[in-house]
């Protein structure tokens, strides 16, 4: 029976030229089936076995430096780490992200023409604000740059934004929110502000001086209450 | 028909993707014919897909896709008023266009409601069984090594 089984759902097997693509891949240290889902993809979109195989050949040395350079045997940050190198990301760059997701959005951002430098500063950006922000970096900002801005507004657009605690995805879909959102930061700043001096005069050597009535709770207006 | 929310109702055939891939998988070097036919039909008989006979329920019967928050549905469309049939090949279904099949509106414009694990997917549209089209309002797409552009989804 589980030899029938077995028969029956074998793996596809590729092609002889692909097949040796996949082990002439295997052969120089990556990890087996690495590129198992590109052969399929190839050979499902109509394309010759050979072509498919020069493909796959081509990605081969690319991902053997990835390999090197991240000391991973991860195949989705191997690719990732790839695309980035080939799209022009450096190997420091590459090696200074934490996830196959922030790789990938480093080499979108930078095959999209952002600057290398201003990519690496906007997936910082988006890792240090949480990994929902990564993932939708690179879509937000194609979306973006198809609206019309140019590369250095959009990089400026969603740094605002992810320092505003802002999902980048949400921001492509209403660009308005950076401007309501600092709008607002800047209402709160300005009546944390005034709340703090308040606090101060009427409260000498109090130390504790409310003043926290701006709505996002960090103005607790702890004045040191030197009663100035 | 109420839905709850999250919940969204779609009328494709639902596959059976193992079942599938076998079915439709090139064959091995070393094929047997005759074993494998032997082997899907006890498989089929067992997972009681196979059946002689009317079977329980139609696969015609709507598929229920529910939202988590691991899994979301992505409606998927596009005009392409020549074409007969379309489907989406993609990293979810081993750029298995067969099925993901799309459902033609009076307009000539297809439509396709798949669930897809949180992270990153890479699609494409064929149309008519041939005719590999990149999505054209993806916002996002990469080069597939091949000489074209895969539409890219983040969720």
């Amino acid at each position: 029976m589980m030899w029938l089984l077995t028969i029956a759902f074998a793996s596809a097997d590729f092609p002889d030229a692909v097949e040796a693509a996949l082990q002439e891949a295997e052969a120089q240290g990556l990890p087996e089936g690495i590129l198992d889902d590109k052969a399929a993809e190839g050979l499902a979109k109509g394309l010759p076995p050979q072509r498919v195989a020069g493909a796959l050949s081509g990605m081969t040395p690319g991902l053997v430096e990835a390999q090197s350079l991240t000391n991973s045997d991860n195949p989705q940050l191997l690719l990732a780490a790839a695309a980035a190198l080939q799209a022009g990301a450096s190997p420091t760059a590459v090696s200074s992200l934490n996830s196959s997701g922030a790789v990938w959005a480093l080499g979108d951002l930078i095959h999209q023409g952002h600057e290398a430098d201003d990519a690496l500063d906007l997936v910082r950006a988006a890792e240090a604000s949480g990994t929902d922000a990564v993932t939708g970096l690179a879509s937000a900002s194609a979306s973006l740059l198809a609206g019309g801005q140019g590369h250095q507004a959009v990089a400026a657009h969603l740094n605002s934004a992810l320092s505003l605690g802002l999902s980048p995805v949400a921001v492509a879909a209403q660009p308005g929110l950076v401007d309501i959102a600092m709008a607002n930061d800047a209402k709160n700043k300005d009546s944390k502000s005034k709340s703090k001096s308040k606090s101060s005069g009427n409260n000498p050597g109090n130390g504790n001086g409310n003043g926290n009535g701006n709505g996002n709770g960090n103005g607790n207006g702890n004045g040191n209450g030197n009663g100035n | 028909m109420e839905t709850e929310p999250g919940r969204w109702m779609v009328t494709h055939k639902a596959p059976d993707r193992l079942l599938e891939r076998a079915l439709t998988a090139p064959p091995p070097r070393d094929w047997k014919p005759l074993a494998a036919m032997a082997a899907c039909l006890l498989l089929g008989v067992g997972l009681g897909r196979l059946t002689v006979g009317p079977p329980e329920a139609s696969t015609d019967a709507p598929v229920e896709i529910v939202a988590t928050q691991e899994r979301v549905p992505v409606r998927l469309v596009i005009h392409a008023p020549d074409a007969t049939t379309a489907g989406i090949a993609g990293t979810w279904n081993d750029w298995n266009f067969d099925t993901t099949p799309m459902t033609r509106g009076a307009d000539g414009t297809f439509h396709a409601t798949v669930l897809l694990d949180r992270g990153q997917h890479e699609y494409m549209f064929v149309l008519d069984g041939h005719n590999w089209r990149t999505d054209p309002s993806a916002t996002l797409t990469r080069d597939d090594g091949f000489g074209n552009a895969n539409a890219v989804i983040e969720l």
